[in-house]
């Protein structure tokens, strides 16, 4: 069942240019969406947009079916966690959760279950007397997470909630935060500009950029199957290496020593165009020296343990490739190691409009990726 | 060095501070010294005798003006501390057009001296009937210019995101105002309070205008009509009433000092 449509929803603030141009959403009942981009991208702004914070230009917004376009945030039966957690420094940590639960009418037994179950669910309980000065950033980001849940709003939105935390505990809170929203079954908006938690976390998401939406779908599609370079680039760590190429109806020239076969040669229209050829850093390959499509000179190389970053270069040395090999390589700098591309992971972009013309895995972008908006 | 230094800087700080407690010392020590001693020119009184409070509450009823006075500078405070976080609440968590033009229209009063808008004050209130009276002494104070600019830099450092949150919650404007603005506030509120009590207690021209009979009469009022009644024959009276009227306003600067400083150098920091 559908529970959140965004219908073409634009926003402006100075009446000429659109900060978010016509964006057009269907979020299921239940569903982690993430709305991910690089920071200015407007993800916030949608946000702010379905939650009311922030009136809407023009489109509409459907919760249930009904428009909400000019509904007060409280008519609009959601939660919010906020990036700096916006708990009342005043209050403690059981009168932060339970505050604002009077105007729905909640008897003050109810509110007080709440309250406990939601902080026993979070680990809150030795804590409720205490004042958001005394807990840790953790310990106040799980009460800003208390609050949310004990609306029972079925819809929550989350803005960077966990930005402010360090590595370790986000990562924690990351599985924390999936396994609550399953359990309650919620539909969630998360918004981040970490393409990791959109990675991991999200059912489907959406990529923006300067207030477009990129592509919208599953993460491994989109991972998979990016529809432009931005997406490409964007989504996935170390980021796909993406580099100009001569193309001919039969070759594409990486460098005047490498050149792969032209994938494309079916299609005569698309196989002569300018292109941009794009490759995930895991699908180049070390190679015997007689298979290898180049050899190339190492300029770094980053062991991490498990695997090992090799940045390298072809002729030209402003571009900089970077291949993902499973375990520890070590190379000095300077080494000429000799590679493979792996041709059916092989991607090619449009070079006038960046957009993907082609794509190895099956010769056609598929359904997923024609989910895609642009 | 450092020693000779920190000699001289505090024998330079206790010259200055006898020359700012001299005239309050000597009033205190006057107040407990008969005529003859005041004529005499004797810094300390020979005995402590109280016989000038008593007698400061016989010639005048200086109960009363403490009363007026009491009770007029906490009705101004109050109207003070309502009226200005009410309006600093609109200048930074409402958003209408013109919100800042109107907010500088606001501060630029503070230009205007007070004086120069006392007559038509006086005649507004004298065409309501409000001379003698409480209204008379406490309304036109109410909106204070000062006070919403000191405020309303308070309420700028507090995080939009509360409102917001609050929004969400369905919590009404008036209801996040009083349990969450103002308890936050707090030591901002405190440092306003003390200011305007301290401002309305020790107002002399504007009672002076509005009052003319002994009920309705302030202190300050009280202690020149006691000067002027008791002129040339007992200072020691006069003084003992000066002690008295002091006394409130430094007992509330001793306890609120901290709060006072902490206030009024917030929002210059932040």
């Amino acid at each position: 069942m559908t529970h959140v449509e965004l219908a073409g929803l634009k926003k402006s603030y100075d009446g000429k240019k659109n900060v978010i141009e016509q964006v057009d959403l269907q979020l299921q009942q239940g569903e982690f969406f993430v709305l991910v981009g690089p920071s200015g991208c407007g993800k916030s702004t949608i946000l702010r947009m379905i939650a009311g914070l922030e009136p809407i230009t023009d489109g509409e917004l459907f919760v249930n079916g009904k428009r909400m376009n000019d509904a007060p945030p409280n008519k609009r039966d959601l939660s919010m966690v906020f990036q700096n957690y916006a708990l009342y420094p005043h209050l403690n940590v059981e009168q932060n959760i339970t505050f604002g639960l009077h105007t729905k009418k909640i008897s003050r037994e109810e509110q007080r279950r709440r309250c406990l179950e939601a902080a026993e669910m979070l680990g809150l309980a030795d804590y409720l007397r205490r004042k958001p000065r005394e807990l840790s950033g953790g310990q106040r980001q799980r009460v800003a997470l208390a609050r949310a849940i004990v609306t029972q709003a079925p819809l929550c939105l989350m803005d960077e909630p966990l930005s402010n935390l360090d590595a370790k505990l986000r990562t924690r809170m990351r599985s924390e935060i999936r396994q609550i929203q399953r359990k309650l079954g919620i539909t969630m908006i998360y918004v981040t500009h970490d393409q990791t938690e959109a990675m991991t976390m999200a059912d489907r998401m959406m990529i923006l950029h300067e207030g477009e939406a990129m592509q919208i779908g599953k993460p491994l599609n989109i991972y998979n199957h990016p529809a432009n370079t931005f997406v490409a680039s964007f989504i996935g760590s170390p980021a796909m290496n993406v580099m100009e190429a001569d193309v001919s109806p039969s070759e594409i020239g990486l460098s005047p020593h490498c050149t792969l076969p032209n994938p494309m040669k079916g299609n005569v229209k698309a196989a002569s165009k300018n292109v941009q050829v794009g490759i995930r850093p895991e699908h180049i390959l070390f190679s015997a020296p007689e298979q290898a499509d180049a050899v190339v000179e190492v300029v770094n190389t980053e062991v991490l343990g498990t695997e090992t970053l090799i940045t390298f270069i072809l002729d030209n040395a402003k571009d900089q490739w970077i291949a993902r090999w499973n375990g520890q390589w070590q190379f000095s700098v300077g080494d000429r190691i000799p590679i493979r591309f792996d041709l059916d992971a092989i991607h090619l972009f449009s070079k006038d409009n960046g957009r993907i013309l082609w794509a190895a895995n099956d010769g056609q972008p598929n359904q997923t990726a024609r989910e895609v908006l642009r | 060095m450092i020693l000779a230094k920190r000699i001289s800087l505090y024998t330079v700080l206790v010259i200055c501070a006898i020359i700012m407690m001299f005239p309050i010392f000597y009033a205190f020590s006057i107040s407990f010294m008969d005529g003859g001693e005041v004529m005499g020119g004797q810094l300390l009184p020979s005995s402590l005798s109280l016989d000038n409070y008593l007698e400061v509450f016989q010639k005048v009823p200086l109960l009363t003006y403490l009363l007026n006075s009491f009770v007029t500078s906490a009705i101004v405070m109050i109207g003070q501390l309502l009226v200005s976080s009410l309006a600093a609440f609109a200048f930074v968590f409402m958003k209408f057009k013109g919100r800042d033009f109107v907010f500088f229209l606001f501060i630029s009063t503070m230009m205007i001296p007070w004086e120069a808008t006392m007559v038509p004050n006086f005649m507004t209130i004298q065409s309501l009937g409000w001379t003698n009276s409480y209204l008379g002494l406490t309304i036109p104070f109410f909106a204070l210019a000062f006070g919403t600019f000191l405020l309303r830099q308070h309420f700028k450092t507090i995080p939009q995101e509360l409102y917001e949150a609050s929004q969400v919650a369905g919590i009404s404007r008036f209801r996040f105002f009083w349990n969450v603005i103002l308890p936050v506030s707090r030591s901002s509120l405190i440092t306003l309070g003390i200011y305007s009590f301290l401002t309305n207690w020790n107002m002399y021209l504007w009672p002076l205008l509005v009052t003319n009979t002994e009920s309705a009469r302030t202190v300050q009022i009280g202690l020149k009509q006691l000067q002027t009644q008791e002129i040339a024959s007992d200072w020691g009276i006069v003084m003992a009433g000066v002690v008295i009227v002091i006394l409130p306003t430094l007992l509330l600067l001793f306890a609120g000092q901290k709060k006072l400083q902490k206030g009024l150098t917030q929002g210059a920091i932040k």
